[in-house]
């Protein structure tokens, strides 16, 4: 029902408003939309998906916003006055990245920019994040990049996140020169792949299995969506 | 929650939504692939955005205002289509309307207008959006949204009519014809 302020339609025009409405709602929808959505959501969630929504929006907002705001103050300031710490990363480190969610992470201070792989602003599938997130502890903090991928057209959209760190702060020797060379490596609920550009050391995890590392290695070689 | 009307699961939300955000995403995109791929994108952020939901009869066009937001997002670079605002707005003359709307066509029409002509137009018609929820979606004032579905429904029925002048002048080539039209049709007195 339109409401008081939609005016009077002449007699003449509403047939063709009707035949407009008609074809304009016409838009068959695919088959197995709603499952493949649902499993994209449930791909993308660390959390039981029967949790949904609900207990973040009715009882638990407030508790998490203050707490995100005071995780966030503590490392603006550690980041702002003590300046970012060049602790090494180790594998480790990384595996717990996998496990982390990047909408729970202080954004990094207004400014920080992330140097991307090359060919990485139009991958195809990938859709990165505007500003990069901080994540650490009070002994380490590094800026990351959240992103999302998708394989191809009947995969769902994975999560992940993109690091770009000096050499100096990855203890470890590293041959691949592109993400297609990097070996896929696994920890409980992801993958990662570490390659350098130049003296820079990208580490990308996934939280999905091989399978769309892989894709993601051969989107950046061919710049193609893999079917 | 404000309203107190308990909120929807992600499953609830898929199941009662997803039909309306593909619709939409397609009609913003004119691909059935873009579209799917621009309703997965809006409930990913909504997986992320769920607290800032605020009240569940908000939750229609919360969800389409997302659905817009990463569609303005993916096509930042891209071309803005046709806009209308150089354009007087058309006088309210009675026509007569009595043949059915191709949907390919009105597809093809849409995708001539650019943005801002093509979401209220396209809202205008799905359900029951009325001119205010419109301008709530678009973000502008409801004399703007008038406008601007009234230049866009001539815009329409011109390219509309036209498309089918040329498919009846010739019918052994009309799809090939259809094609070579909107340069030509686009052009207003």
């Amino acid at each position: 029902m339109r409401d008081d302020s939609t005016p009077p339609i002449p007699a003449a025009r509403s047939r063709f408003d009707s035949e407009a409405a008609l074809a304009m709602n016409d838009v068959p929808l695919p088959v197995g939309l709603t499952e493949r959505l649902q499993a994209a959501v449930r791909a993308s969630s660390i959390q039981p998906s029967k949790d949904a929504i609900r207990p973040r929006l009715a009882s638990r907002w407030p508790h998490r916003l203050m707490l995100s705001g005071s995780v966030a103050l503590v490392l603006l300031a550690a980041w702002n006055f003590l300046g970012p710490r060049e602790a090494t990363l180790t594998e480790a480190d990384v595996r717990q990245l996998v496990e982390l969610e990047s909408n729970s992470l202080p954004a990094a201070p207004l400014g920080t920019k992330l140097v991307l792989p090359a060919g990485w602003q139009s991958l195809p599938g990938m859709e990165l994040a505007e500003q990069p997130v901080i994540a650490g502890d009070d002994t380490l903090s590094v800026p990351v990049l959240p992103l999302t991928f998708r394989a191809n057209r009947r995969e769902p959209r994975v999560t992940g996140l993109l690091l770009a760190l000096p050499e100096s702060r990855w203890p470890y020797r590293v041959e691949a020169t592109s993400l297609s060379y990097a070996e896929v490596r696994y920890t409980a609920t992801g993958t990662w792949a570490v390659w350098r550009e130049g003296k820079t050391i990208f580490v990308c995890v996934l939280r999905a299995d091989a399978r769309v590392l892989e894709a993601l290695q051969h989107a950046a070689a061919s710049g193609r969506e893999v079917s | 929650m404000a309203d107190g009307m308990p909120l929807p699961t992600m499953d609830e939300l898929i199941e009662q939504h997803a039909p309306l955000l593909y619709r939409y995403a397609y009609r913003l995109t004119g691909n059935s692939h873009e579209a799917e791929d621009l309703t997965q994108q809006t409930y990913l952020l909504v997986q992320q955005r769920g607290h800032q939901l605020r009240e569940v009869q908000a939750l229609r066009g919360w969800l389409l205002t997302i659905v817009r937001n990463v569609f303005l997002k993916s096509r930042r670079h891209r071309g803005r289509g046709r806009s209308l605002d150089d354009i007087d707005e058309p006088p309210v003359v009675e026509e007569s309307w009595d043949s059915p709307i191709d949907r390919e066509q009105l597809q093809q029409a849409l995708l001539e207008l650019s943005e801002e002509f093509r979401s209220p137009i396209v809202l205008y018609y799905f359900e029951d959006f009325s001119y205010q929820q419109i301008a709530d979606h678009m973000g502008v004032p409801i004399g703007t949204v008038m406008s601007r579905l009234s230049r866009a429904k001539t815009f329409l029925k011109k390219r509309l009519t036209a498309d089918e002048e040329c498919v009846a002048a010739t019918p052994v080539r009309a799809s090939r014809t259809k094609l070579l039209v909107p340069r030509t049709a686009m052009s207003h007195g």
